[in-house]
Parts: C-alpha cells; structure tokens; sequence
C-alpha cells in the first residue's frame, strides 16, 4: 500500500514535469520572436510612459526595463554599476530597488503558472499595478521627506 | 525577419525552454513528491483545518498555505511543485500565482537587493505585506466578477 502512493507520487512529479517542458518551451520560443520584434522596442517605449510619474529618471528605466524582463539578478547589476558612477540619484536607485524588487521578471513568472492554469492577464496586470501604486506612494513620501529638510 | 534571425530565435527559444523547464524540474519532483506523500497524513488535514479560516480571505484551501510559504522562502517552482498535488482549480493557481510572484525567494533576493543599498529587512517585510494585500485584493475582485 506505502509503496503504491509513493510510484504514484513519482509518476504524477514526471507526469507534471514533461507536461511543463511541452508547455515551456513553445512559450519561450514565442518570447524570443517577440523580444526580437519591431513591436518590443515600441512596448519599451510604451513601458517609459509609466515608470515617468513615479518618479524615475531616463537612466533609471535601463535598469528598470532589464529587471522587469530578465530578473532582479540583472537589474540589480545594472542598478549597481549605475549608482557607483553616480549616474542616477540615491531616490531613483531607492525607487527602483523597491519596485524591482515586487516585479521582476514578470514573463518567466507569469508563465509558468499560465502552464499550470491560471490566468496570466490577472496575474500580471494586477502585479505591476500594486508594485507601481507602492512605488508611487513612496516616491511620494520620500520626496517630501527631502523637501523638508 | 530574415532566416538567421529566426534560426537564432529558436535556437534561444529551445535553450531558454529547456533550461527554464530543468530548473523548474529539479525544485518540482522532490516537492511534489513529498507534498503528495504528507497529504496522506493525519499532520496535513489538522495543518490544512488549522489555516483554512485564514486562508479564505485569499480564497485558497488550507493546505495551499504551504505553497506560499514554500514561494515566499524558496522559490515559485517550489510554490507550484506543492500547489498541484492541492489540485488548484484556475483562480487558486492565479492567486498564488501573484502572492508567490510579488514575494518569493524572499531571503536570497533581499540579500542582492541589500547590495543596492536597500535594507533587506525592509524590501522582506514590504513584498511579504504587499502579497498579502495583493491576494486578498485579487479573490475580492474574483468574487465580484465570478460570484
């Protein structure tokens, strides 16, 4: 009995592993037709028109755009480097710490659990709504903070 | 789009594919074999009976509780290897989804993050809030568009 639930369980982990791979893979192909396309530079430039009233500067979006696509590895490499040449402000580095830090790569997250089911609109509408409304209220809070000194 | 450009596209497509769906495998079948294992225990149903009050303002089973516990401290292939056994129906996986994608890996990523110059006990305790609001914010809207 203990040994059928234990090939049953391993059955159903394999089972679920080679669904993932056959779901996966095709998606990531689609991603890289897109990253690759004429459409994604303008999504970029789309994405800019939001990130603006929170408070972020040009050079901060650089840092933003690759920690939301490619993950807080990256972004906070970027981020990184940036602040230590003095290219973008200790707000806008704190800024974008906080939101990266909520949103990151938001494709590769979102996918996979659209391969288990769920709804990826929701997923990542509602994501990225909360972390820039978060965001803002900081920007908000901060940025009066330095006024008053 | 000229033919080496779509000959690069997949071949980057396949290698991401794989390489996402064998890090994805290796968190998944230790996991989910455990989780399916406890789930035939007297531990799992008091566990799931204990939190259920709790986790009903997410709309998520008792139970699911340890995939977010499981995103929120290793990873969301961890969250998702301990939700399917549960057998989530759509808007379960969707709300763990967003709960565990906000928070997750919460220690390793609040240690980069620490080397931004951001405090880590601080990014920790916001993303662990902002999931929380996130979820409970997400079944509202779930109950008011679904019933």
């Amino acid at each position: 009995m203990g040994n059928h639930i234990l090939l049953h369980s391993v059955l159903g982990s394999l089972n679920l592993s080679v669904k993932l791979i056959l779901i996966i893979v095709p998606l990531m192909i689609s991603y890289e037709f897109l990253e690759n396309s004429k459409i994604f530079k303008k999504i970029l430039n789309f994405l800019y028109l939001f990130i603006k009233p929170m408070g972020f500067s040009k050079n901060a979006s650089i840092s933003m755009l690759t920690g939301i696509f490619l993950g807080i590895t990256y972004g906070s490499g970027i981020l990184i480097a940036q602040s230590s040449k003095n290219r973008i402000t200790k707000l806008d580095a704190a800024l974008t710490a906080i939101f990266l830090s909520m949103c990151h790569a938001v494709i590769e997250d979102t996918l996979i659990f659209v391969a288990i089911g769920g709804n990826g609109a929701y997923m990542l509408i509602t994501r990225i709504i909360i972390a820039t409304l978060i965001t803002y209220i900081l920007y908000k809070y901060m940025s009066s903070k330095i006024s008053q000194r | 789009m000229n033919k080496a450009q779509i000959k690069t596209n997949l071949n980057n497509g396949f290698k991401n594919g794989f390489s996402v769906s064998f890090k994805l495998i290796k968190t998944i079948i230790p996991f989910y074999i455990a989780i399916d294992l406890l789930n035939h225990t007297r531990f799992a149903k008091v566990l799931g009976d204990t939190l259920s009050p709790f986790m009903s303002i997410f709309g998520l089973s008792g139970k699911m509780s340890l995939a977010i516990i499981s995103g929120y401290l290793v990873n969301l292939y961890a969250a998702i290897a301990v939700l399917i056994p549960l057998h989530p129906d759509w808007k379960e996986v969707t709300i763990v989804g967003l709960m565990t994608g906000i928070a997750h890996n919460l220690v390793v990523e609040g240690a980069i993050l620490h080397k931004t110059g951001m405090n880590a006990f601080l990014t920790i305790s916001i993303r662990i809030a902002v999931s929380i609001f996130a979820g409970i914010s997400l079944n509202l809207l779930f109950k008011v568009i679904y019933g």
